[in-house]
């Protein structure tokens, strides 16, 4: 018998024109690992509460362990046996003390106090919150609060825990540590399904589930959702259970779309550059996996090229100099020196929160920073490092303990100013679509510039403007009202109103958190758009592929600003393992190559313009001639290795072996060189 | 310019993990003391058994080992309550006050003054809101939630006969009592939002709809927040199976002789301290 069965499942929201759930028709088995994917509002959550009885399907039938979730009688033992780790760590703790926040799902059913404290203590150990167990609740992290709600999970000894967007809003390290834990669950036995729309985290599964408006379209193995077969050729493979309804066929294209794309979600970065180079690897293939498909191809495009130059084979142009880097490595953060117009600037800043009492405790300490005029800047750093701190300190919103902050050159003590300052420079906080208040959606973007004193055609033609650049069309979204909007729709509404200001600056916490692929592109067009309007552009943020888009990088730690600099600096040749931070794949891959002896002289900035210059040496982007394509490996390794005067000798040119020692590190890009993509902005040299 | 904390002028609903006597007692003691106080605050005769109420408050708070700064930090909205209150007073008058006027803008009907009853009225008012802000404040640092519930429940259930509505009555209390500083946090990030977008939340204006209709973009929000908030944790409970119905009943330990012989005093002090504010001060404070 199945543990999970659910067979032509449909489900409508009241008032809805379109089904949540159509037609759905699937099994689960006890300890699969099934990651469930789609866009926001595709019908995941739906979906898994109908299989934990919160809802009843409108049509269909669902069983959990033979019984109906749906029938009173048997509720609580498929609650018991199917529990749910929801989204928002803190909306679902519903007691003060760790310990008792574990124990209410046992007391629920009823257990003797014996049975619950051992629970309780088997939970705690899994999780690691041995330490917290009688700590208020209030006092946790977000991490640790959602490591909570899955120790309450755990108490209940399920057969399935469902993860519904459980890691969407963490850290890096607690959703690193979330991930794990479910590896954990899933050598125990328990049947782990794990609601995502984060493709990284659905190629650790061992199936893949696909929704999409409410219809399942996919259901299969990882490494055939990512491959472009499962695209081109729907419903013919033996691992799609459930084949495509008839109104939602998978039009066949050119071959190099994958399933992913065509459903709104995107490839996981390491798929989409081994794609560019035609490489085939396993979903989750990190860069060192990537890079050590290249190897032998760059090795052998290394050793033509040298041979079709005349150099000797044991001496290469990728080879690495001893004392190349010799010198002052140390990153020094851009100072008020460096630039001649900064629009922010903090002077030896220091912020304690609930100063004066006795839950006192410093925020961010003895920060120092300039942010150049038209810049973006990313803030990364686990939470709790200082990032959002610092955003309000910026916008005024909140006023150093100690030290000072000059937002557009007034400080920001300046009592009479702080309205005009913190219009002046808005700050779009997390979720920011919670403060969205007005009926209508056109009212709601008018609400920042109206206060701002534009009315009339003025104040019409700048919401047409930024609606329609968020993706929400004006004639079409002006009167749509706001509850009737999705997610991700109202994200993008709440920060068309705060770009509706046109502010010299705009500082954004975590613009992008917790959305799926597509629209979060669409927020970053938006914000590109501004950026490349002029705009400075501050954000914090936990995705390091978005960070490496920036101008400049600010790393937070502990309430410290551990460093600042460009991209290529930060996850280059000043990256500390210490910051407990990944680096972006593209820096990832630099590193990797430099490792095994290539170093690339200038940076590529994007991951097609390094795809790009490792093309030709793979034999590939050229044409099928064999001497065009000896000239072009020829041409790149001497992009990447200037041609030098004099013997080899005189250059003092050291063989590279690929278990060097002392890696090349990454050369920084200037910040000339990533202005280029701010057009109308003013140089400024860090 | 100061920055925008609201958790600085919270003092209600954070439990605070200190040792001292007050926290060591058991919660029925907390509770017993909390009537005791609440009931001499409200119901005291006149203003001079309110203001013993407020002294008992801070001797409480001072054995809790709280900082009295931080417990008395809410009291500042008082003042307004207070100017308010006066400003009605000298506004309306009493029929048949005849007692002494303090304060008179001179017209011989003496519409527009301010007398020692009307004083005496606001002086009443601020004193037993602030004996109670104090007292919810530190009974709220010293006992956690689940104390609270359990407290409650067992009284319900004893008073009920029904161990279902008891427990889910206690839990609603307790919750209410959570969320008043998770609610404070969501009002502090939509002001913050607000105010990033220029609202002046009626500042530039004296127009009192005008002031009111500025606030809208603050009271929606958190309004929404708050029910979107209570169905999702409607929503992970039911999903760990609750129903308020056979559950394992809470443990709560015995309380100890001494403590009961606590409680006893206290209802016998509340009582002595309300019987001479009637008998003793009421004659003697005119007319309040």
């Amino acid at each position: 018998m199945s543990l999970i069965a659910c067979k032509d499942v449909s489900y409508w929201y009241e008032g809805r024109p379109q089904p949540a759930l159509s037609h759905v028709t699937f099994t689960v088995d006890q300890g699969e690992y099934i990651a469930l994917v789609g866009r926001n509002g595709s019908g995941k959550s739906t979906l898994v509460r109908l299989i934990n009885g919160l809802r009843t399907p409108s049509s269909g039938s669902i069983r959990v362990l033979g019984l109906d979730p749906a029938d009173p009688e048997h509720q609580a033992e498929v609650r018991a046996s199917i529990t749910m780790v929801f989204q928002s760590p803190a909306d679902q703790i519903v007691t003060s003390c760790v310990e008792e926040d574990i124990a209410f799902g046992p007391e629920n059913l009823g257990l003797p106090r014996t049975e619950i404290a051992a629970r309780v203590d088997e939970a705690l150990e899994m999780v690691g919150l041995t330490a917290f167990r009688t700590r208020p609740t209030r006092f946790l992290s977000g991490g640790q609060l959602q490591k909570l709600a899955l120790a309450g999970a755990i108490a209940m000894r399920p057969r399935c825990i469902v993860f519904d967007e459980a890691t969407s809003m963490l850290d890096p390290r607690s959703r690193k540590a979330l991930l794990e834990l479910m590896d954990t669950l899933k050598n125990q036995g328990i049947t782990v399904i794990h609601v995502t729309h984060e493709m990284e985290e659905a190629a650790r599964a061992s199936r893949v589930i696909l929704l999409d408006q409410g219809e399942l379209v996919f259901d299969g193995s990882p490494t055939r959702f990512f491959s472009v077969e499962a695209c081109s050729v729907p419903g013919t493979s033996s691992d799609i259970s459930a084949p495509a309804s008839p109104n939602k066929r998978i039009e066949p294209d050119s071959g190099q779309t994958t399933l992913p794309e065509l459903y709104g979600l995107e490839l996981p970065v390491n798929l989409r550059f081994a794609r560019m180079l035609r490489l085939s690897v396993s979903p989750g293939a990190g860069p060192a996996e990537i890079v050590a498909h290249l190897i032998p191809s760059l090795a052998a495009a290394r050793s033509d090229a040298m041979q079709a130059a005349g150099l000797s084979e044991s001496s290469t142009c990728a080879q690495i100099r001893k004392g190349d880097d010799d010198g002052d490595r140390a990153l020094q953060h851009p100072t008020t020196q460096d630039f001649a117009e900064p629009d922010f600037m903090l002077s030896d800043v220091h912020y304690h929160y609930l100063a004066g009492t006795m839950f006192e405790y410093p925020a961010l300490q003895n920060i120092t920073m300039a942010i150049p005029r038209g810049a973006k800047v990313a803030f990364i750093g686990h939470a709790g490092s200082g990032k959002s701190t610092c955003l309000q300190l910026l916008n005024a919103l909140l006023v150093p303990t100690k030290g000072e902050v000059r937002s557009l050159g007034i400080n920001t003590r300046e009592e009479h100013v702080a309205n005009k300052l913190r219009s002046s420079v808005p700050l779009a906080i997390q979720r920011p679509e919670t403060a969205l208040f007005e009926t209508f959606t056109g009212d709601d973007v008018a609400f920042g510039p109206r206060n701002l004193g534009i009315t009339g055609a003025q104040l019409v033609e700048r919401v047409r403007t930024w609606m329609n650049a968020a993706g929400l069309p004006y004639e079409e979204f002006r009167d749509r009202q706001i509850r009737t909007l999705s997610g991700g729709e109202k994200r993008r509404a709440a920060l068309a109103g705060v770009f509706a200001m046109e502010s010299r600056a705009i500082l954004l916490d975590e613009p992008s958190a917790a959305l799926d692929p597509q629209t979060r592109t669409r927020i970053w067009s938006i914000i590109n758009r501004a950026s490349e309007r002029g705009t400075t552009v501050v954000f914090a943020t936990h995705a390091m592929e978005e960070a490496a888009g920036a101008d400049l990088v600010g790393i937070f730690h502990e309430g410290r600003l551990v460093a600042f600099g460009l991209p290529s600096q930060i996850f280059g040749e000043h990256f500390d393992p210490g910051w407990n931070i990944e680096r972006p794949f593209l820096y990832a891959m630099l590193h990797e190559l430099s490792v095994r002896g290539f170093r690339l002289p200038s940076l590529p900035g994007t991951l097609e313009e390094l795809a790009g210059l490792l093309l030709p040496m793979l034999g590939q982007g050229v044409g099928a001639d064999a001497d065009e394509a000896a000239k072009a490996c020829l041409g790149s390794l001497h992009e990447l290795c200037p041609p030098r005067t004099g013997s080899l000798a005189e250059n003092e040119i050291t063989p590279a072996t690929a278990d060097s020692k002392d890696p090349p590190d990454i050369p920084a890009r200037s910040l000339s060189q990533d202005k280029q993509k701010l057009p109308g902005t003013d140089e400024a040299q860090p | 310019m100061k920055s925008l904390e609201f958790f600085r002028n919270i003092s209600i609903g954070q439990y605070i993990d200190i040792a001292s006597p007050m926290h060591a007692l058991h919660p029925a003691a907390k509770f017993a003391l909390l009537f005791c106080i609440s009931i001499l605050a409200l119901t005291a005769p006149t203003f001079a058994g309110a203001g013993a109420a407020l002294l008992v408050a801070v001797l409480c708070i001072l054995l809790a080992r709280l900082p009295l700064g931080m417990a008395a930090r809410p009291l500042k909205s008082l003042l307004y309550v207070a100017v308010l209150t006066i400003l009605l007073q000298f506004v309306f008058s009493w029929p048949g006050d005849q007692s002494l006027r303090v304060l008179s803008l001179g017209t011989s009907l003496h519409a527009l003054s301010l007398t020692l009853y009307e004083t005496g009225i606001v002086a009443s008012i601020v004193i037993r809101a602030a004996a109670m802000m104090l007292t919810l404040g530190w009974f709220t640092s010293i006992i956690t939630e689940q104390d609270a519930i359990r407290s409650i429940e067992r009284f319900l259930r004893k008073a009920l006969r029904d161990s279902t509505i008891a427990h889910q009555a206690a839990l609603v209390s307790a919750m209410a009592l959570r969320f008043v500083p998770i609610i404070a946090g969501e009002l502090e990030d939509i002001v913050k939002a607000q105010a990033s977008r220029g609202a002046s939340f009626g500042s530039d204006t004296r127009n009192p709809i005008a002031k009111a209709r500025a606030y809208l973009p603050l009271f929606v929000p958190v309004t929404i927040r708050a029910l979107e908030r209570a169905e999702l944790l409607a929503e992970a409970m039911e999903a760990r199976c609750y129903t308020g119905r056979g559950r394992t009943e809470q443990a709560l330990s015995p309380i100890p002789k001494s403590q009961i012989l606590l409680i006893l005093g206290a209802l016998l002090a509340t009582a002595a301290l309300w019987w001479v504010d009637l008998t003793l001060c009421k004659p003697w404070i005119r007319p309040y």
